[in-house]
């Protein structure tokens, strides 16, 4: 109690003497000096104006993730006694709740959001996103990924909006059913395999789940060259400039070609899950996929135990959630504390391990985990040689117009 | 006070505020905010875009059929049922408190939890699948299938009850002596209930249609989760529509989709008032 008062006292003190960053940060709030906060003394001036605020609350939107978060906030309160006020979310709910927020200039109901990393251009075009540096402060950032350390899926953030979970999208398959020499190595080769095996293969649908619009993306990435990919990963175009090109180009017809040979044999399903779960009734023996889902599903014996991924060449899009703390958040100091320790090389490790959630930390890799874990993840023969930086909005607008072209014609 | 409430021209605005007002308020406010949304861009200039694109995109004109095919469908089959049922239930039987209480036990399953289950049960490799494998049998695909089985039979497990509650409450109140009279005047035991029986309880049967229509037209849950992931109704679409930000064209969806129910409002006005007339009943009036 008394080191609490005197942590308290410490920081009226300090706010009375430094000037209020607010107006340079979006943060009203703050109770100390955002802008002389370095890696060096973070744990000095942070530590203690987050005992002041004495709690945080945070918003998940990937249900997943709710044990994994159990796990960080148990640490977090063990470590520093501040209590952490938790929800789970949906995602473009919270997202429209923020910048609904935002627009009236009430103070945000969350400090520190998980939130999907395609997220980033709507969130930070509405002034929803803190601008807080955090890959250039957090201590725990320090072997942050320097790719991905100021810009997320090629839209520049400058450390405010940093990936702490990375995940690949994948093709799952069997190995029960599918031998090690029909395993496809390229988007033909799948193409070849569904045909000789109808309705065995599952594809995603690209509205329903991020494999599938994932491996919309990856194909149109492998058959476009030229101005065509130029236009494909311009990551400039809004979502509307991407979808209008989308759907009048002729860019994309061997993408579309591609899709109404393969859905003629193979299975379009519901989402995510609805992929995993076909396989699991072995009415599927390959599919697309999210490595880390994989995971949960064989931990929770979801999937056959012979269930394996691997990646195509030229690449398969690999994605990830960031935490940021949002504009005009009550509690910044508390915010920046937790999510340091959401990238601390033991929790990042501990998320491989049980997850496969992949780490932005250049120090943690698959190799550090047990070898029955690494048999349930890509191999390092595929990861991360073979993983490419998705542009969200261009997926989405692929698949609208897949929607509009090959489904509905 | 008392003089306004004796001035006649007030009473009567006074007396129907409660209701004429609420619905103002909490239906006629918010229908006509998403109607002037639906004819705005973003910058806030007037534009029909929103509504041209649900009667040009391929997938937003399918899914306006979808919505009506998973309105419609659900309904003819549960009416099916119900009607059997309805008269089943007049009668006394072994068990019958014990059959009446359970059958409405659908009735507080939400709709995601039936999507779910009927997943369990009828996905190829599931549950009844593979009862039945050992007999040499299987599945036909009934999930994710194109005729949408899958949505039209978790529909209709989550709507026979509630249907069948309004046409027993229909039945049971036509007089028995009306019945008794029609076989003393030489009807046939059907001939009695067809031209009898159903249109007297029309008006109630109609209800139950109408509404059940409207709920499963309307649905998002179970043909999210067991309908086909192409043909997807406009509840679908204006989720995913939300899910991007475009709130103008969720409003536009929206609008179409409410005035196919009123227009289905209106038919059934028109056709429960022209039984009243014939059978002198005119209930819906």
């Amino acid at each position: 109690m008394f080191r609490t008062l005197l942590a308290a006292t410490a920081l009226m003190l300090t706010a009375a003497t430094v000037p209020a960053r607010g107006a340079e940060t979006n943060m009203k709030n703050l109770s100390f000096d955002l802008s002389s906060v370095t890696r060096e003394n973070f744990y000095d001036i942070v530590v203690p104006a987050a005992k002041a605020e004495g709690a945080v609350t945070m918003y998940n939107f990937a249900g997943s993730f709710g044990d994994t978060w159990k796990e960080l906030i148990r640490r977090f309160e063990e470590t520093y006694g501040i209590k952490v006020t938790y929800s789970d979310v949906k995602g473009d709910q919270a997202n429209q709740q923020l910048i609904a927020v935002q627009a009236a200039g009430q103070d945000s109901p969350v400090d520190v959001y998980f939130a999907g990393g395609g997220g980033y251009p709507l969130l930070s075009s509405k002034g929803v996103v803190g601008k807080i540096a955090l890959t250039k402060i957090l201590p725990n950032m320090d072997h942050y990924d320097p790719v991905l350390s100021d810009s997320v899926f090629g839209k520049p953030h400058g450390g405010s909006f940093p990936l702490v979970h990375l995940n690949q999208t994948a093709i799952g398959y069997d190995s029960a059913v599918v031998a090690a020499s029909d395993v496809p190595g390229t988007f033909e080769d799948l193409l070849v395999w569904a045909e000789k095996n109808p309705k065995r293969v599952g594809i995603t649908s690209p509205a329903k789940g991020g494999s599938g619009s994932g491996f919309l993306y990856s194909l149109a990435l492998d058959r476009l060259t030229g101005d065509c990919k130029t236009q494909l990963t311009d990551t400039r175009q809004t979502a509307q400039e991407a979808e209008d090109w989308a759907m009048d180009t002729d860019c994309l017809d061997p993408v579309w070609d591609y899709y109404r040979r393969l859905l003629a044999v193979a299975e379009l399903t519901n989402g995510n899950a609805d992929t995993l779960n076909l396989i699991n009734n072995r009415q599927l023996a390959m599919g697309t996929v999210w490595e880390d889902q994989v995971m949960t599903f064989l931990g929770t014996k979801q999937l056959p135990e012979t269930m394996r991924l691997t990646l195509l060449e030229k690449g398969q899009v690999g994605s990830g959630d960031a935490m940021f703390v949002p504009a005009n958040a009550r509690h910044v100091a508390a915010a920046l504390l937790l999510i340091d320790l959401a990238m601390s090389k033991d929790f990042q490790l501990w998320k491989l391990e049980t997850k496969a959630s992949r780490s932005p930390r250049t120090d943690v890799t698959s190799a550090q985990v047990p070898a029955d874990k690494q048999a349930q993840m890509l191999p390092a023969s595929v990861y991360p040689r073979l993983t490419v930086t998705p542009f969200w909005d261009m997926a989405t607008a692929l698949s609208n117009v897949l929607d509009e072209k090959v489904l509905n014609q | 006070m008392s003089m306004l409430l004796r001035d006649r021209r007030m009473l009567l605005p006074l007396l129907l505020a409660p209701g004429v007002g609420y619905l103002l308020l909490f239906f006629g406010g918010p229908l006509a905010s998403a109607f002037i949304g639906s004819l705005r861009l973003e910058d806030g200039s007037f534009t029909l875009d929103w509504y041209s694109r649900i009667f040009t995109r391929p997938s937003m004109l399918r899914g306006l059929g979808t919505s009506i095919y998973f309105g419609v469908a659900p309904v003819v089959v549960s009416l099916l049922v119900s009607v059997p049922l309805s008269l089943a239930i007049r009668r006394h039987f072994v068990g019958r408190k014990l059959f009446s209480g359970l059958y409405k036990l659908p009735l507080a399953v939400p709709g995601i939890i039936v999507g779910l289950m009927i997943i369990v049960l009828f996905e190829r490799g599931g549950f009844i699948d593979r009862a039945i494998a050992p007999l040499g049998f299987g599945l036909p695909k009934l999930v994710r299938d194109d005729w949408g089985v899958g949505v039209i039979l978790a529909s209709v497990w989550k709507q026979i009850p509630f249907m069948t509650l309004i046409i027993t409450s229909a039945f049971a109140a036509i007089p028995e002596d009306i019945r008794f009279a029609g076989r003393t005047l030489g009807a046939s035991r059907l001939a009695t209930f067809f031209f009898v029986e159903v249109p007297l309880a029309m008006p109630g049967i109609t209800a139950a249609v109408l509404l059940t229509f409207i709920g499963s037209m309307g649905s998002y849950a179970i043909p999210d989760i067991v309908g086909p992931p192409t043909a997807r109704p406009l509840s679908v679409l204006m989720v995913e529509e939300f899910n991007l930000g475009r709130f103008p064209q969720v409003f536009a969806m929206g609008m179409v989709l409410s005035a196919f129910a009123v227009a289905v409002l209106v038919a059934y006005y028109t056709l429960t008032s022209r039984i009243g007339d014939a059978h002198g009943r005119g209930d819906a009036r």
